[in-house]
Order: structure tokens, then sequence, then C-alpha cells
């Protein structure tokens, strides 16, 4: 009985033993749970598992590379290099080893070590490309430029790299060159025969890739900064993207007061006292085309249509029209000192079919030719100041109202600081009419300001004009005739190709003929189209 | 469990012994705790009871555990300070975290606690009320930028922004609470308030590095090496990505170790693993990984997997260099925006370099090198990678072009010429408005 006691003991002992301690997990079981912790992104939980299980020799390697591959994803790069290091001295080493070995030694600064791992991956052709962009960039450390284009051309001239790490090496070459031009006298010769076809090259592998917009972000900032961006012209000044334009748009106008022109007297206005609705329409292409960077030319049509409502008194629906406008401008740019400036010249020629007869038939009107020269020029850094000459032809369905004008033209930009924009005009019109007696001369000034989103996108507009009218010959009894308009504006843009806006203008004329004296409101809904 | 639950008598027995007033026990008391009371200082140490109103203080390196007697426990950081505002029998606790860093344990088990409220517990800050439902979580307050930061570890908690006003009693916490504006911060998850902000963060996941350590960390190893690394030179590490890519090609993921082990263990188990992994993946409800912004309702997430400062209560998200790290579905930050404490779980600024509290990073000494010496914590958009949130911090965004105002300056002036043809009167040249002038931007 006392033997079997002295038995029992130890057999009783090695089994609570067995029972109570924390059993080792198997190793099966242990990668499975570190499986499980490793997708979770548990990395800590992940190591302990290992630390906790029984290894199976054969599995030594692989288990220093698992905790390697933990410390790696926490950035304990030290201790990730010591198990990468365990898991090759135990002769396990995946594929991936070498490179993911070069990214620790390379996050750890130590160049050399980690170019030593890259190329092992570039032979064992696991990443080789990416291994190549890594060797490129601690070459780039080390200022190193020949070792540096080495490793990126590699990557450049070899279309089984991935589209976004070519351009990110193209991207990083012209990011050194740049670095590298600083300061030299033929650096804009550099920038337009290397780095430009650079950063165009790489943009053109896919513009839309997130490289391929940082791309083209770059080749705006290097053709600003050197001053070779196709849209910005030789004196620095820059254009607007678009080189084509095209807009529609229809108008539903309010007139209280429609004007009509005295056939009997060509040149002056008088009240109806008829209101009547109108509609309008037009169209309007152009195209800006640019040469040697300072020659701008832009022709452009315009087709516009108006029709009144009230169809059944003449008074009204004679100034039914339509007009066709096509023009020529062109512009050379240049430089005043420091300043911009651009020379002026425009031929604009206009065609009028107007239902003068009363009778819902439009036939010509009149047709004008105008020739314009001008300087636009910065006089002031608010904003820019243009000037024009222009001389006019107009003839006319009937040669006494035929005429010549010579126009004087200025206006001032202002743009002020909180994005508010002043904009003053003059001009003085000087017109000899065939029959003398219709000459007149006359003299506009106007002040718009300019208030972009007022609220929310809403853009307002107010104006103010005079007008003073000197009636030459007729002076006797309509003596100097005065207008004066107050207007306001207000426009949404909806969308991207659409704009509507609400106009609304009060007019008032004076003349010593109280036949020519009247004052109107005019009220436009306007509904755009622009591409 | 007997055992457990005649240990939690045996401690807890004599706590309800005591008079009202006293509602809470210094369990653990290291370094040098105070609090004061009725116009009194006196000084804490294990054992000490504490009553409604005191305001327990610890110093430098101090920490302290206390036990409430709904047997919630807190354990308060170095340089911290708490309110013990209210705390009733049936009704929630009111705690406020005056400045510092607070964890808080409450079991479930306890908070199903007859006769108490939705929320057991509330915790609030000058720019936080927090409602405790789970179990598990640290909040840290900054009184120089007035930023509270949760990081809950187990269960969830109910956070919203709120300011300092009002009188934050029991009805206004409970309806500030219960507003549409609470964002619930599970297992996990970090969300932050402060004044600049008109509400919580959405919640998302933070480094789960620095998680894990938190985790496991009650204060007490923060509260004793506080300070050993900071102002201090820390080892020099650069991102593991390389400069001028995103990350994630540049990543191995997961593929060959699941092949591995696969041939190891045999692929179907590593399958049934990985479809298990899925369904959790699924199932976990997030703002998308690389933030998230929406104008109208002024939700805001920062990109998840940044770090979260203990002093300042910021949250340093994953920038330029960091790369997804499609096992835990954060982004892992560069390592040139810093570093974790792997014994506190503390963040250290990237080497050379000192956080303020209003987000900025400051070089120690001059000579260091200020490579990100520019890096703006303040929240207010981040982009890693994605389309349509958030503007970039790191990267470099000059408006060269100035297109837009282009646009809209030539727009500006067509509209004004098509108004001087309108208003043109009569007897001037109809195209006296063509006026053809562009705008040079400067």
């Amino acid at each position: 009985m006392g033997v079997k006691k002295i038995i029992q003991l130890p057999s009783l002992l090695i089994i609570l033993v067995c029972f109570i301690s924390p059993s080792p997990l198997w190793a099966n079981e242990a990668h499975e749970k570190f499986y499980k912790l490793f997708r979770q992104g548990q990395y800590i939980q992940a190591i302990k598992i290992l630390d906790s299980s029984s290894v199976r020799k054969k599995d030594r390697g692989l288990n220093h590379y698992l905790r390697a591959t933990c410390y790696s994803k926490m950035q304990d790069f030290e201790k990730a290099k010591d198990h990468f290091k365990k898991s090759l001295k135990n002769n396990y080493s995946p594929p991936e080893i070498y490179y993911e070995m070069g990214q620790v030694y390379y996050a750890s600064n130590d160049f050399s070590e980690a170019s030593k791992y890259f190329k092992q991956s570039i032979k064992a052709n696991f990443k080789p490309f990416y291994s190549y962009y890594y060797l490129g960039s601690m070459e780039e450390f080390k200022d190193n430029f020949k070792g540096v284009k080495k490793n990126y051309l590699k990557i450049i001239k070899d279309k089984e790299a991935a589209p976004e790490l070519r351009q990110a090496a193209y991207l990083r070459l012209a990011d050194i060159l740049i670095g590298l031009i600083e300061g030299k006298r033929d650096r804009g010769r550099i920038v337009e025969k290397y780095i430009i076809p650079l950063l165009k090259n790489g943009e053109a592998i896919n513009p839309k890739s997130s490289q391929g917009r940082t791309l083209s972000r770059k080749l705006e900032e290097v053709q600003y900064k050197y001053n070779r961006h196709p849209l910005q012209l030789k004196s620095g000044r820059f254009l607007g993207k678009k080189g084509f334009t095209f807009e529609a748009n229809l108008d539903y106008s309010y007139d209280t007061n429609v004007t009509s022109v005295n056939e009997a007297n060509e040149g002056a206005v008088s009240g109806t006292l008829f209101s009547s609705w109108y509609r309008g329409w037009g169209l309007f292409a152009s195209y800006r085309s640019v040469k040697e960077r300072q020659f701008i030319f832009t022709p452009e049509i315009r087709y516009t249509s108006l029709k009144y409502n009230d169809q059944t008194n003449s008074e009204v629906f004679v100034n039914d029209t339509y007009s066709i406008s096509p023009a020529f401008r062109m512009e050379i740019d240049h430089r005043w000192g420091h300043s911009q400036g651009s020379f002026l010249y425009d031929l604009e020629y206009d065609y009028t079919a107007r239902d003068r007869n009363g009778l819902h038939q439009k036939i010509f009107y009149g047709r004008s030719l105008i020739n314009s020269f001008g300087e636009k020029f910065r006089l002031f850094a608010a904003g820019d100041t243009t000037f024009k000459f222009k001389l006019k032809q107009f003839t006319s369905f009937s040669d006494d109202l035929s005429s010549k004008s010579t126009i004087i033209y200025l206006d001032q930009v202002w743009q002020r600081k909180n994005g508010h924009i002043i904009i003053t005009t003059l001009q003085g019109d000087l017109v000899t009419t065939n029959l003398d007696l219709y000459s007149t001369d006359s003299y506009l000034m106007r002040l718009d300001y300019l208030w972009p989103n007022m609220w929310k996108s809403l853009t307002a507009m107010f104006s103010l004009s005079g007008t003073l009218t000197d009636t030459g010959e007729q002076k006797a009894t309509r003596g100097s005739e005065k207008m004066l308009t107050l207007g306001l504006k207000l426009s949404k843009r909806l969308g991207s190709y659409f704009k509507f806006s609400l106009a609304h203008d009060y007019t008032k004329q004076s003349s010593k003929d109280i036949s020519y004296e009247y004052n109107k409101q005019l009220t436009t809904l306007r509904l755009e189209a622009l591409y | 469990m007997k055992l457990n639950i005649m240990l939690i008598f045996f401690i807890l027995g004599p706590l309800f012994a005591q008079d009202d007033s006293k509602v809470a026990k210094a369990l653990i008391v290291r370094g040098k705790v105070s609090y004061h009371h009725n116009g009194s200082h006196y000084p804490v140490n294990a054992k000490s009871w504490l009553p409604i109103g005191a305001v327990i203080k610890t110093s430098k390196k101090s920490f302290v555990k206390l036990i409430f007697i709904d047997k919630s426990q807190m354990n308060l950081g170095p340089e911290s300070e708490i309110k013990i505002k209210a705390f009733p029998r049936k009704k929630a606790g009111i705690v406020n975290l005056i400045k510092g860093q607070l964890r808080a344990k409450v079991s479930k088990d306890y908070l199903e606690i007859k006769g108490k409220e939705k929320d057991k517990l509330y915790i609030r800050t000058q720019s936080a009320a927090m409602g405790v439902r789970g179990t598990d979580f640290q909040v840290n307050f900054n009184t120089e930028n007035k930023r509270t930061s949760l990081i809950t570890f187990s269960g969830a908690v109910a956070m919203a922004k709120i300011d300092q006003e009002r009188n934050w009693g029991h009805q206004n916490l409970g309806a500030r609470l219960a507003s549409r504006e609470v964002v619930i911060v599970k297992k996990g998850q970090f969300s932050g308030a402060d004044p600049d902000r008109d509400r919580a963060t959405l919640p998302v996941k933070i480094s789960p590095t620095q998680l894990e350590i938190l985790k496991n960390n009650d204060l007490s190893i923060q509260g004793s090496k506080r300070g050993k690394l900071k102002g201090k030179e820390s080892p020099k590490m650069r991102s593991i990505i390389p400069p001028g890519v995103s990350g994630d090609d540049f990543m191995t993921g997961h593929e060959g170790i699941k092949k591995e082990l696969g041939q190891n263990i045999g692929q179907g188990i590593i399958e049934t693993v990985e479809k298990k992994v899925q369904i959790t993946k699924k199932t976990e409800q997030s703002p998308p990984p690389q933030g998230f912004y929406d104008a109208k309702t002024k939700a805001y997430a920062p990109p998840a997997g940044g770090y979260v400062d203990m002093d300042t209560a910021l949250y340093i998200p994953p920038a330029e260099g960091s790369y997804f790290d499609d096992n835990s579905g954060t982004y892992t930050p560069s390592a040139a925006i810093g570093s974790i404490d792997h014994e506190s779980g503390d963040y250290n600024p990237p080497s050379g370099f000192n956080l303020t509290s209003q987000g900025e990073f400051i070089a120690i000494k001059e000579s260091a090198e200020r490579t990100i010496a520019s890096i703006s914590t303040k929240e207010n958009h981040y982009t890693i990678g994605s389309k349509e949130e958030v503007a970039p911090v790191l990267i470099n965004s000059q408006n060269i072009g100035g297109a837009e105002d282009q646009k809209l300056v030539e727009e500006l002036a067509k509209e004004r010429d098509e108004d001087v043809t309108r208003l043109a009167p009569p007897p001037l040249p109809s195209n006296f408005s063509k006026v053809n002038f562009r705008f040079i931007l400067p």
C-alpha cells in the first residue's frame, strides 16, 4: 500500500503540473492564431503567440521572419533587422525577404546595407523596379546624380515597370535637375531642353493618375517660373486656358417704354410710350490662337436676334432686328520697361437687318466696318488701362444716314484687394453723316462695380453711365441731350456650362425737344450656355 | 468566479460602510498626490477616502488609482487634476477632468447596477462631455489648446463637444449626449474635441501599435517614465517609403505570409481564418481610413492610424510617407513624423523636435534639420491618396497659375462688356462694348 502511494505521488504531481501550467501552443495552432492576429493588425499579440508557442526546428526561420514582419509593421526597425537576420541564418529566405530587409535598413538610414539587400532583391527579381527606386532615392540622399540617373532610368526605360512608378521616376529626375540648375546662367535652356520634356513624358504616361496630376502641376510650376508656360506670353502675362469659346443665350425682357429711332432724324431716339415684352437669342463663337508666345489672333462671329411680343403695333415691332457681326482681333504682346503691354488691333464688321418698314419683314438696315488700334498697358498696379482709337464707316439703307465716325476710347480697371472690380470708361464718338444735319458728337462716362460671390455664388454688378450728346446743327431745337442709366445685374453659374442672370436698368434721357425726352425701365432674364 | 466575487467584496465591502459623502478610495499612490476640499488641502495616501467635491491633483511623475463606490476604477496620470463633481448612488457620477490624463475601467457587470441611467458615468472636460457606457477608456485634456482626446480600449463611450459656459449637470450632460452630434467611440477608436471645431471628430482607429501599448499601460508606466525621451535625441529614422511616391505599392502585403503559413498548416485553415477576418472587417463601421469631411454637417474624421500625443491631446495624423496597412485598416505613419515609446505608448516627436500644444513642431536646437518643421496638425482637411476629402498638409501646393481667378475675372469682364452693349444708347456704335481686356495676374 505504502509503495503504491509512493509511486502514485509523482504521477499525480506530473499530471497536476501538466494541467495547471500554461501549455505551450502547438506550432500549427500558433500559426493559425498568429495569422488571425496579424491580419487584424494586432502585431504585439501576434508576436506574443509566437513567443509562447513550441517551435519545431523547421519553423525557426519562418517564425523569425514572421516576427521581423510584425516589428517592421510596428516601425521597430532594429528588432525587425535582428529577426530578419536570424531568419536568414536559419535558412529561411522567402522571395520578399531581401526587399523587406532593404526597406528596414533604408528606414534606419543604413544605406550601404540597404543597397546590398535591394540589389539582392533585384537579382531575385522581386519588385526589381521598386528596388531601383529605393536605390535611386538613396543616391539622391548621397547627392550622387549619376547614381540617381542610372537607377531612375532603369525604371523609366522599362515599360514593364508600373506606370505610376515610371511617372514617379520622371518626377524625381526632373526635381533633381531643377535643384541642380539653380543659379546657373543657361537654366532656361536646360529647363526647355531637359526638364520640360521629362515632365511632359512622365505626365503622358497617365495624366489622370495621382502622379500624372503632380507632374502636371510641376510642369506648370516650372513653365511659369522659367517663363516657358504655353499660356504665358513673353512679357510674363498669362492668358486664360480656353482657346475655343462657344456661347448661346436666350433673353426674355420687359421694356416699359419701347424706344424707336426717328427715321426722319437719324441719331435721335424717342420713347414710344408703349411697353412690351421681347425675346432675344444669340450665338457667339471665337477661337484664340497664340503664335510665338507674343501674337494673339482671335477670329470671332456673333449672331443676335430680337423680336417684340407686340406684333400689332408697328411702332414697337419696327425694332425687330437681327445682326451678324464677324470680327478679327489681334494683340501683340510686349513690355513697357518692367510692365506688360499689348498692342491691339480689331477689325469688326456688322450687318443689321430690321423690320424698319413695319411690314413684319426684316430687311437691310445698315452695315458698319470698324478699324481700331489701341494699347493696353499697366499704368497702375491695380489693373490695366486700355486706350483705343477707332474709325468707323457706317453704310445705311439711306445714303443720307451713312456716316463716318472717329471714336476715342479709354478704360481703367481697378481690382480691389477684396476681389471686387471697378471699371471706369470714357468714350468720345464723333459722327459725321452724309447729311450734316444728322451729325452728332457723343461723350460717355461709365462706372461699373463688380462684386463676385456677393452671396454664395451670386455675383452682382452695379453700373452708372452718363452720355452727353452734342446734336450739332440741330442744337437749336434739341440742345445738348443727356442720358443717365442706372443698372443692377445679378448672375449665378448653374454648373459648369450654364449661367442665369437677372438685370434691371433705368434710363432717363433729357432733351430741349420734349419729344426726345423719355425714361424707361428694362428688366431682362437671361439664360446662357457656355462652352 | 466565486473567488473573484469574494475578492471584490473583500476589497469593496468596506466602501459601502462609509459616510455617503465619501465616494472614492485611493488604492495605489505613487509620487505626490493631494486633494483639496472646502478650502483645505490634504495629502492622498493609499486607502485615503475622497469626498464629493474633492479636487485631486497629481504632481510630476505621480500616479493614483482610485476606486469608486459603484466599483468603477479611475487612474490619474502625472500632472493631472480631476474633480469629483457628483457621485450619487442611483444616478450617473460626474467627474470633471480639469487637466492631464485619466484612465477609467468600468466592468460591464457593474454597469448593470439597477437604477443607474443609460450613461453610468459622465466625464467632462472644458471641451467635451463623455457618457460612459463601456468599460475601458482613456481621456486626455490639455489646458492650453483646450483639446480633449478619447481612446476607447473596450466597450463604447459616447462623446460630444461642449462649450464651457453652461452648467453641465446631469440634465444638460444627458441631453447633450443624446443629441445628434454625439459620436460613439468604440474599441480601438479615437475621437477628439476642441474649441475650433463644431463637433467631436468621427471616431477613427489610431495606430494599432500605440493602441496595444496604451491598453496595457494603466498610466503607471507613463507616469513614472514621462519625460524620458522628450527633448532628447531619439534614433533618427526615415519613412520606409521613399520620397515622391504613394506608399501602398511599395509594401509587400500579406500574400507572402499567407502562402507560407498555408503551406505550413494547410491552405484550408488559412482561408477559413481569412474569411473570419474579412467578416469582422466588414462589420466594422468606421469612416473611410483616408479621412472624411462633410461640409454640410461639419462631420470630420482624420485619416486613421495616427498617433495621440498624451501631453497635447493632439492627434498626429499619418501624412506624407505613410502607407495603408491592409491588416489593421489604418495608415502607418511615416517614422519621420515621430514614433511610439514601446513601454509607455507615449508619442515621441521626430528627432530634434518638440510638439507644441498648437500643433507645431519646433526644433529643439538651431542645428536640427528642419525638414518637417512646417507640419501642422491642425486637422483642417487631410488627404492620403483620396480624391475628395481633404487638403494636404505637407504637400507643396502653390497655386501658380491662378486659373480660377483668371476665369472669374474674364467672365466678369465679359459680363460687363455685354451690359455695356445693352445699355449703350443708340447713337453710339453698337460695338462700343467689345472691350477686349484681360487681367494680368500678379
